[in-house]
């Protein structure tokens, strides 16, 4: 692996440390959801310091260059996370149209009641 | 002092008859809310059946979303304080006493714990509890015994930031962070029951993953948080 690339790997890590660091600080980030983004950086900067793990990987595994192995790694990883968030919108959507036609009704409810006073 | 007991529920159809009666009749000098987060049961049925004291969650909001809901109705009722107590029975209202007796001494939170004077069994899920308590150690000085207790009792002060605030879970990330931020922090001895009915919650794998999530956010977040 080129030091290029592991500097990269350790700035993109580092960024998104201090990044979601700081939404947390402001109240803006739920610590659930950051700590993906944590562990993610966490391991970025592991394998910038020690890009032998991914070497050895690629030998054991009979990848020809470990930094394919490294990019087919972390494209795994990030759609595994892709796949998951899908399936937590979904929910929130459902959620989302629950709410609201809750409320609607309710609304509606309220409004008949009042029409029904102003009759009598 | 006005106490609240926030009882959240979710599918507690089981329980949650026998535990509200209980506070009704024995314990009349406690007021109580029953946040019931978007039960498929017949929970919220039962609830106003009864005539309890009850607020529906429309939706599934997670134990965090259901405690944040009696923590607003607490603030709002002008409540001096409010302890989150478990709608499957695992928590005794006899102890609650005594835990709002070294509230009133000046603390701002007092957590019922199992091992003040009792020894912690050396269980798979206790090495976590010991984790915990040493990564709160670790990071604020402070020895909790029980740190995964869900019986604390909350002051007045308290309960407004737990009211409005993102990330104020009842969970020990957030007694960690308290802690940090000054406030006083006291454990008493009670007993807690078995669950009577119902399934936990909690299986080994949700344990294990519950634990890296604690460990992660005492450890490294916490400490970044204003």
């Amino acid at each position: 692996m080129s030091i290029a690339l592991r500097v990269v790997l350790l700035a993109t890590a580092v960024l998104t440390f201090i990044f979601m660091l700081r939404r947390i600080r402001r109240s803006k980030l739920q610590i659930e959801s950051a700590l993906f983004w944590i562990l993610f950086s966490l391991l970025l900067i592991v394998i910038g310091l020690f890009p032998g793990i991914v070497i050895a990987a690629a030998n054991l595994l009979g990848v020809y260059s470990p930094t394919n192995l490294l990019f087919a790694f972390l494209f795994f990883v990030l759609l595994v996370k892709l796949f998951t968030q899908t399936m937590e919108i979904s929910v929130l959507q459902e959620k989302l149209l629950k709410l609201s036609q809750r409320i609607a009704l309710d609304n509606y409810e309220e409004q008949e009641l009042l029409k029904e006073k102003d009759k009598h | 002092m006005k106490l609240l007991l926030i009882i959240p529920a979710y599918n507690e159809e089981a329980n949650i008859e026998k535990v509200v009666e209980k506070i009704k009749n024995e314990y009349h000098e406690y007021d109580y809310v029953v946040i019931n987060d978007g039960s498929m049961d017949h929970t919220s049925e039962i609830c106003h059946s009864r005539g309890y004291n009850v607020i529906d969650h429309p939706v599934n909001l997670g134990l965090a979303g259901a405690f944040q809901t009696g923590m607003k109705y607490a603030w709002k009722h002008g409540y001096d304080c409010a302890i989150q107590f478990d709608a499957d029975g695992q928590h005794r209202p006899e102890f609650i006493k005594g835990m709002a007796e070294e509230l009133e001494k000046g603390h701002d939170v007092v957590i019922g714990s199992r091992f003040v004077s009792e020894k912690k069994p050396f269980t798979a899920r206790m090495m976590g509890s010991r984790l915990i308590a040493g990564a709160i150690r670790l990071t604020t000085g402070k020895k909790l015994t029980d740190p995964t207790s869900g019986m604390r009792l909350y002051g007045r002060n308290v309960i407004q930031a737990f009211a409005d605030n993102m990330n104020y879970g009842p969970e020990p990330d957030t007694i960690s962070y308290l802690l940090k931020k000054g406030c006083r922090i006291e454990e008493v001895q009670v007993t807690m029951a078995e669950r009577e009915a119902g399934e936990s919650y909690l299986n080994f794998g949700r344990s294990v993953s519950y634990m890296c999530r604690m460990l992660l956010s005492i450890l490294i977040i916490q400490g970044f948080r204003k």
